[in-house]
């Protein structure tokens, strides 16, 4: 029953968002923003926003550095979009360079900006924020990309370019269905810390719509409202699983090698570069269709033969 | 001969000579003139630079800002500059009153737990209330900071006669544990939030609204004339307790006048986040331009204080652009170089 309301209530909004028509109000977790007529200059405070507006054919005016070192700050799957030199925006916001781009509309989906910031940026442009409830890096992938369309005036591409990327996860569960009910942990290695990421992450989620399971005994673990959780290395067992995909910081996976009781585990191994890790985390519309080239050939690799171990980082 | 010429210039040298020696033996009032205009200055170009648009002096006079440049102008820079101008001072003046009533030239607000006690009480409101807005999170650090101070007065010793250095060694206690507290939850929060309370923790002038800049400019206000009051009190504090009792300060007053400081530390880090350095350097940068009285010690520091930050501030926001640099982490980066060469000169001429 719930299950039916959410999906009428989904239905309602989809079918009024349908056709978009300025003046837009959207209420978000700040308040009501009105944007009077489709923006021409977009600006974007989100981590990975510049790709979601590319993908839509837009040219932002002004982008958010997040991390990596790459030429005009967007990473390989989405720099050849950019065809102009927007204003970079670095992780404390610079309002005034923000103003100089004269944007018509602000996005802030997967920015971290509070009621104060919210507020000095309303002055600049229509801010569109998370919607009421949701917490500041919450929305999935396709949520973002659909509000972005959304505020744009450009929601009917958003669906196009959303529904593709779904059509390709789905067509590789088509591709590989023994894949399905396989279980795959994912885990973090740093030097000194070693975690996992609980169901609620985009990278077991990524994983899920290829039909992987996150391993119950990890669930268990998981405090609840958490993405993750630290693990004592005696804890490796508990990590178990069909797939164990690895991520590390700067293509460095000697310690992981090197864990004790790595090689008790029954798992295949997946060290994932930082590149794909990368496209993990943007996990926008741009930065999918790359993980799905890169993951779905080296999936197919490590559960050709038990145990088998396959080095991303080796290319 | 000498012609006309010639006795007009040694004239004119005689008077400037003049002139340096009234500013030498007026030391203290030269030094509060150039301290204000500088003050002034620094304000004046932290309205006009910026990394949207330098704006002219000519075309604000003359009333012929662009929309544009009226935003940056008041809304982002004007909220900068009188915060900045106030956190310092409050900071500087904070400082400046702990150093003279413990006699410690260490003493600065953070020593004694204030500025930690304000990041703790953020860091929780971050990582396990995420979704609370910022008119919050300016009051936790203020109650933070003051149940520290709070905390503190309740352990201390009665016997006021120890008291001060107690009080200062229990303050590093305290700091050290507190710390500890702030990493755990750093540590083991959510990564994003934890991101969120570094941000804060950096001590940023650029999210600082119209409202709060008002607010900080009313509580220095409020609490010039508690300084104003007290003067007397520091400057037999700061001979001694003993001395001070002679003298007839109650027995109290030490603890009042740390209320104080608590009081105007807490203020200024509840709306910047932490800039503990400004309150230990300002005295001291003072002391090593001359001797002076209790009171226009304090005056003359604030202003060092208002300076070090409105300073910090103009630097972060223009020097690396498109990069801000929050001002707490440009006052430690200049400050404390500025601080070591100070003290190495003061050797040297000692």
């Amino acid at each position: 029953m719930f299950k039916w309301f959410i999906g009428f209530c989904a239905a309602m909004t989809m079918s009024t968002a349908m056709a978009v028509s300025f003046p837009l109000t959207i209420e978000h977790t700040f308040g009501k923003t009105v944007i009077e007529t489709q923006p021409q200059r977009v600006a974007t405070l989100d981590y990975s926003g510049a790709d979601d507006l590319l993908a839509l054919g837009i040219q932002p005016v002004a982008i958010r550095y997040w991390y990596g070192d790459f030429p005009k700050t967007l990473w390989p799957w989405a720099s050849d979009y950019l065809n102009t030199q927007p204003t970079v925006i670095g992780r404390s916001i610079d309002y005034e360079a923000l103003a100089a781009a004269r944007p018509d509309v602000i996005l802030a989906l997967w920015s971290g900006i509070d009621e104060r910031a919210y507020q000095k940026l309303s002055l600049i442009a229509p801010v569109v924020a998370v919607p009421k409830g949701r917490s500041d890096y919450g929305l999935a992938w396709d949520e973002r990309a659909l509000l972005a369309g959304e505020a744009t005036g450009r929601l009917e591409q958003a669906k196009v370019v959303v529904g593709e990327i779904q059509a390709r996860f789905k067509a590789a569960r088509q591709a590989y269905p023994q894949w399905s009910g396989q279980t795959a942990s994912v885990v973090y290695a740093g030097r000194g810390d070693l975690g996992v990421f609980g169901a609620q992450d985009v990278r077991p989620q990524t994983l899920a719509e290829l039909g992987f399971k996150t391993p119950e005994a990890l669930t268990a673990l998981m405090p609840p409202g958490r993405f993750y959780v630290d693990l004592s290395r005696e804890a490796l067992p508990l990590i178990d699983a069909n797939v164990i995909f690895w991520f590390s910081a700067n293509n460095e996976f000697t310690h992981v090698k090197r864990l004790p009781g790595r090689s008790a585990l029954s798992a295949s191994h997946i060290f994932v570069d930082d590149l794909l890790a990368g496209a993990f985390s943007h996990s926008s519309l741009l930065s999918l269709p790359y993980v799905l080239d890169r993951l779905v050939p080296a999936v197919g690799k490590a559960l050709s033969t038990l145990r088998t171990v396959v080095d991303l980082t080796a290319r | 001969m000498a012609t006309l010429e010639q006795v007009a210039t040694a004239q004119k040298g005689a008077g400037a000579t003049h002139m340096y020696q009234v500013l030498k033996q007026h030391r203290t009032y030269s030094l509060f003139i150039v301290l204000t205009a500088l003050v002034m200055a620094l304000a004046l170009a932290s309205l006009l630079l910026g990394s949207g648009s330098n704006v002219s002096l000519a075309s604000w006079i003359k009333g012929e800002l662009t929309v544009a440049e009226q935003l940056f102008v008041w809304q982002f820079r004007m909220p900068r500059v009188v915060a900045a101008a106030c956190v310092g001072a409050l900071m500087a003046a904070a400082g400046t009153l702990l150093q003279n009533i413990t006699r410690n030239s260490l003493a600065d607000p953070s020593l004694l737990g204030v500025t930690q006690g304000a990041c703790l009480a953020v860091v929780i409101l971050v990582v396990l209330f995420p979704e609370s807005g910022g008119t919050l999170k300016m009051f936790a650090a203020l109650i933070g900071g003051l149940a520290v101070a709070v905390f503190l007065f309740g352990l201390s010793p009665q016997d006021e006669s120890q008291g001060t250095l107690k009080l200062v060694l229990m303050g590093v206690g305290v700091s050290a544990f507190l710390a500890a507290l702030i990493r755990a939850l750093l540590t083991y929060g959510d990564l994003h939030r934890a991101v969120s309370a570094f941000a804060w923790m950096a001590g940023s002038l650029d999210v600082v609204s119209p409202s709060q800049a008002m607010g900080l400019a009313l509580c220095l206000a409020a609490l010039i004339p508690a300084f104003w009051a007290s003067m007397n009190m520091q400057a037999a504090l700061s001979l001694g307790a003993e001395v001070a009792a002679s003298l007839g300060v109650p027995s109290y007053a030490s603890r009042g006048l740390i209320a104080l400081a608590v009081v105007a530390a807490s203020v200024a880090v509840a709306v910047v986040g932490p800039l503990s350095f400004v309150g230990l350097i300002a005295p001291h940068l003072v002391r090593r331009l001359g001797h002076f009285s209790v009171r226009a010690h304090l005056y003359l520091a604030s202003l060092t204080g208002a300076i070090l930050v409105m300073a910090a501030d103009l630097l972060g926001r223009i020097a690396f652009v498109p990069y801000q640099i929050p001002a707490g982490i440009v006052t430690a980066l200049l400050g404390a170089p500025l601080f070591l060469w100070l003290l190495v000169q003061a050797r040297k001429l000692s």
